[in-house]
């Protein structure tokens, strides 16, 4: 882990309008994050985890509040600036994994460097390499619909990996995973934050999960706390 | 075609082909396209224009779960705004298309060569418009969190 920072919260703020009241999910949260760690973000269900992850991936906008990744201050980004960040320097993994079924693994992986206008020969060399790093370079050609679990989660996990981003976002990435293959995810995420030299975060709500972290935090009332120990 | 040489786009037109929404639409063309000229000068060209709108829509909702997914995942590895424009205007004009050979064929049976294009693009832009309405509700349903 080094002390540079890759991730700041500052006093974010994010609610739900029910009805005439809004619900706040995220009261002021603050929070650094460095380079190469892997950190796991523990709480119940409907704590805000997600709407956390997806904040820093710059897919919701907070109510208030700060948020700096890579040196960008997502408040001044418009909506293509939060699509260039998510396309070169954050990668989100949500729970469903948001592949396209009907699109092999190679094209799934390839979809960011196409978005980005990356040239074909750059393209098959990062593509077959982060395929050959996850394991499923044998599967490429094979539609994402005939995968199993398992392996369309590594697929989403080698899309979020092929544009080497500095922030890689996993939300409950162990949730429809028994302990054995859970504990597997948790490893190669580990190894992910060392080979690819980025700062992974990690939502769960499986404690025991943060096993594997190098820091833990807890949402509780909206607000982050570090697990200290 | 090189789908690969398109790009990024290359992906709408995968997405579009390997759903069932766009076989469905060249079916259901062909049909009308043959209800056209058994029904030619017995039924009203109002009945026409009725029925291909309806249908290119319903072929299209289809693939509303392929359509999701691509925005779903085009929003996640920062596909650019215009990016997705554009995407919704080739898918649009793809169905709008195929949908504009019953009127091709009936303005070609009246002999009326100089409405043809007239109709066509006509056809082409009503399609359009209400297709991309269409599109654009599907990816406001998919990004309505953002911005």
């Amino acid at each position: 882990m080094s002390s540079e920072i890759v991730i700041l919260l500052r006093d974010v703020w994010k609610g739900y309008r029910v009805g005439s009241t809004v619900n706040y999910v995220l009261r002021g949260v603050n929070a650094e994050f460095y380079k190469k760690e892997i950190v796991g973000i523990h709480g119940p269900s409907g704590a805000g985890k997600t709407t956390l992850l997806r904040i820093i991936a710059g897919l919701e906008r907070p109510d208030r509040g700060e948020v700096v990744v890579d040196g960008y201050n997502l408040n001044m980004l418009d909506e293509l600036g939060l699509a260039m960040l998510r396309n070169t320097i954050v990668s989100y993994i949500p729970q469903d994994y948001g592949l396209i079924e009907e699109l092999t693994v190679w094209e799934n992986v390839e979809m960011p460097l196409l978005l980005a206008g990356i040239p074909k020969d750059v393209r098959e060399v990062k593509v077959s390499e982060v395929l050959e790093y996850i394991g499923l370079l044998s599967k490429s050609r094979i539609k994402v619909s005939k995968l199993s679990g398992g392996e369309r989660q590594r697929v989403a996990i080698a899309r979020a990996l092929v544009t080497t981003p500095s922030a890689l976002l996993a939300d409950e990435p162990t949730a429809n995973l028994d302990w054995e293959n859970a504990v597997k995810v948790a490893e190669l995420f580990r190894r992910i934050k060392d080979d690819f030299d980025t700062t992974v975060i990690i939502v769960t709500h499986d404690p025991r999960l943060l096993d594997f972290m190098d820091r833990s935090m807890n949402l509780v009332d909206g607000k982050l706390k570090e697990i200290s120990g | 075609m090189d789908i690969d040489g398109l790009g990024a786009y290359g992906i709408v037109f995968k997405v579009l082909v390997r759903g069932r929404g766009l076989y469905t639409a060249i079916v259901s063309s062909i049909l009308m396209t043959l209800l056209v000229i058994l029904t030619y000068e017995r039924v009203s060209t109002y009945l026409l224009y009725l029925m291909v709108l309806p249908t290119a829509l319903t072929s299209l909702v289809i693939d509303e779960d392929r359509i999701t997914q691509f925005f779903n995942s085009g929003l996640i590895v920062g596909a650019s705004p215009k990016f997705f424009n554009n995407a919704i205007i080739i898918a649009s004009l793809i169905y709008a298309l195929i949908y504009s050979a019953p009127y091709v064929v009936y303005y070609t049976l009246s002999h009326d060569a100089t409405l043809i294009l007239f109709v066509l693009m006509t056809v082409l832009l009503c399609d359009v418009a209400v297709l991309k309405t269409y599109l654009n509700a599907v990816k406001r349903g998919v990004i309505r969190l953002v911005m």
